[in-house]
């Protein structure tokens, strides 16, 4: 794995079928990650409450309670961490559903690890209060959130709305991989896959402008996982 | 159709009950007309008697008892044309005159019958078969009875009667004829139907119902049916042609994934090439696992299960976001994407953004993916009579009128793009999300090109 290490996280997977569970576990100590794995929801909802954790991994599908059920009675009982439920194929409802009761992300099973590991990582690391920085700095570069104004160098960068939106959302996560379906959510609100590379073609036009004429790319390419923009030494 | 299947019949029933109910009504009426007619003959005959025995009685008041018994006395036996009885006795009951023998008095109108009288003189010609109206009345020195032949009442009677039976005869035959027909004519129709579905239900998925020229309820239901059967038919065509499709969809990245294992697994092989292959595997199940998800996503939708979620959704906002983010694609393709949104207009319809902004993504995509570099592909939105009507138009190679019906079923691809890249789910979702928003998608001719236009349910 190319993806930067990242420091060590608390994670809960409550997900009953044996072999996914497995997946996840190794793949995130992989990352240096502590792992509790559950496989029902009672079970599950215990020790969510009880533990601290700093992300939980929850089917929608459990034995017992329910992953819906689950996380509105652990919202309930004053649980903060940020849950990334798990869905089956297809279930075109689950995202807003999951929204409703009280999670912050979804994953449709299967998915890659890379794409696991990145929604983790943005998720853990995200402030629980927003504190809104008017201006956000990566190296050389810096943007000015109020005036809409991005410079590096000191030099002015003129940037389309979208790949403004792009390099903000690279600059918040700045040293995480982003993936490409991440980018969609985030930059287009695009829930769906598209068959053209929307991504891409934006990427590489922010590149054009921001790093080309300064010779240090600040955003790199993570290869089979996404994008991520660090001051790389 | 045996008789106890006839019985069991509607159409036979109604016909029944029908007959009963007219036979009834005209019985009620002719009893009406009996009863009103009989009781005025009647009241003439009444009257008729009541005039002589008056014309007697003035007699009697006159010229005395005597006079009376002569008058009487001169009175003929009844016969067939004059039936009229006369009698009178004295006061201690005994006979003083009359054409007919004793008849024991009685108070008020009375029918006598002929058997009961004697006539006086005694007459053997005469045997009257109708009864005799009569009453007694009290004259100085006596009491007198006159009578009179009821037979007018009673031919009238008869003839009411007759009319009666004739009548209720023919009701009774009209009717069991009327119904008849009509219970078999409508028997044959649904015998019909029942033929064709039994053939239907054998697995004849083409038998249909004839239709007759009369556009009857019957005709409406077998218009109905048949309708029904033509969608059955198509869903079980396109059953049959998606299973078929997918599993030649499949079977070329399993196969290839199954190869390029067998190929690593010799040994020999360095890393590098094992890493390879996984990464060649990954990217043709994560193909599979596309076309899989779509096709969940396919059914999904058609299943309505994103109709409670609808919104209040500004197609404007949908497609200006489209059209920035497929403007660079298009660049780096070669294409012009070019948008005509009314200008300072709104176009809200009821539905899913998400599902919304796939749909128009779709088709934009399918004309980048279709149409060579340096094709203008159009976005347009425009209100007609009130419906927003989205048209995606493009001067590509367009689709050959003859399979504009067949690119929105599941898995289908024209023969010149099986070497594209696309799943031949895109259309199939793209008409599936516009069902669910009760939209029409019509795929024409820009001449040359093609023009799909998304026409929204207009304001109701």
């Amino acid at each position: 794995m190319t993806q930067p290490r990242s420091q060590p996280l608390r994670i809960l997977v409550i997900e009953d079928d044996r072999k996914t569970a497995d997946f996840i576990e190794r793949g995130l100590k992989d990352e240096g990650h502590s792992v509790d794995v559950r496989c029902n929801g009672n079970d599950g909802l215990k020790y969510a409450v009880a533990e601290t954790y700093d992300v939980l991994i929850v089917d929608r599908m459990l034995p017992g309670l329910d992953g819906l059920s689950l996380v509105k009675a652990m919202r309930g009982a004053g649980v903060p961490a940020p849950v990334i439920f798990l869905t089956a194929l297809g279930g075109i409802d689950d995202r807003v559903e999951g929204l409703e009761a009280g999670g912050d992300d979804y994953l449709v099973k299967p998915f890659a690890h890379a794409e696991l590991v990145a929604r983790v990582h943005a998720l853990a690391r995200r402030p629980l209060t927003r504190q809104e920085a008017t201006v956000l700095k990566v190296a050389d570069l810096e943007m000015h959130l109020i005036s809409r104004k991005v410079a590096r160098a000191g030099l002015d960068i003129d940037l389309q709305p979208r790949e403004f939106k792009l390099l903000e959302v690279l600059m918040r996560n700045q040293g995480r991989v982003l993936t490409r379906s991440m980018l969609l959510e985030e930059v287009w609100d695009f829930h769906f896959d598209p068959k053209t590379s929307i991504v891409e073609t934006h990427i590489s036009r922010v590149r054009d402008k921001v790093d080309r004429p300064f010779g240090k790319a600040l955003i790199q390419t993570v290869r089979g996982a996404g994008y991520t923009l660090d001051d790389a030494e | 159709m045996t008789l106890s299947d006839l019985t069991r019949r509607t159409a036979f029933r109604i016909a029944v009950i029908y007959a009963a109910l007219f036979l009834a009504t005209v019985a009620a009426i002719f009893t009406l007309l009996y009863h009103l007619i009989s009781s005025e003959i009647e009241a003439k005959l009444k009257s008729h008697i009541v005039e002589i025995r008056k014309t007697l009685v003035d007699v009697s008041e006159k010229d005395g008892i005597v006079s009376l018994q002569t008058v009487i006395n001169d009175k003929g036996p009844p016969g067939p044309d004059d039936e009229e009885i006369f009698l009178l006795v004295d006061t201690a009951g005994r006979f003083l005159a009359g054409n007919i023998a004793d008849v024991p008095q009685f108070s008020g109108w009375k029918k006598l019958e002929w058997e009961a009288l004697r006539s006086r003189p005694p007459s053997d010609s005469y045997e009257g078969t109708d009864t005799i109206l009569a009453a007694w009345t009290p004259v100085k020195g006596g009491v007198l009875l006159v009578g009179d032949g009821n037979s007018d009442v009673e031919e009238t009677q008869d003839l009411l009667m007759d009319g009666l039976w004739l009548g209720l005869a023919l009701t009774l035959s009209s009717a069991l004829a009327g119904g008849a027909w009509l219970g078999l004519s409508a028997q044959r129709r649904i015998d019909r139907m029942e033929t064709a579905l039994a053939a239907v239900s054998r697995g004849d998925l083409s038998k249909r119902i004839a239709l007759t020229s009369t556009g009857d309820d019957l005709d409406h239901v077998a218009r109905r049916i048949n309708t029904t059967l033509d969608h059955l038919q198509s869903a079980v065509v396109t059953l049959g042609q998606v299973s078929t499709d997918i599993a030649h969809d499949l079977k070329t990245p399993i196969g290839r994934i199954r190869q390029r294992l067998d190929s690593v697994s010799r040994p020999a092989t360095t890393i590098e090439t094992y890493r390879d292959a996984v990464e060649d595997v990954r990217t043709d199940l994560d193909g599979v696992i596309a076309t899989f998800e779509a096709l969940l996503r396919i059914a999904q939708i058609e299943g309505g299960a994103r109709k409670a979620r609808f919104t209040d959704v500004d197609l404007k906002l949908i497609l200006a976001r489209l059209i920035e983010a497929f403007a660079y694609v298009g660049e780096d393709t070669g294409h012009r994407v070019h948008a005509n949104l009314m200008e300072g207009e709104w176009a809200i319809v009821r539905g899913d953004r998400d599902l919304l902004t796939q749909l128009f993504a779709n088709l934009i995509e399918n004309s980048l993916r279709h149409c060579p570099p340096g094709t203008l592909i159009t976005v347009a939105l425009e209100s007609v009579s009130g419906a927003a009507v989205v048209s995606i138009k493009d001067s590509g190679p367009g689709i050959p009128a003859s399979e504009r019906e067949r690119v929105f079923r599941r898995l289908y691809r024209l023969e010149k793009s099986r070497t594209t890249p696309g799943n031949g789910l895109g259309l199939s979702l793209v008409a599936a999300i516009a069902a669910l928003h009760d939209a029409n998608v019509d795929l024409g001719d820009n001449n040359p090109g093609l023009a799909v236009r998304v026409r929204f349910p207009g304001p109701s």
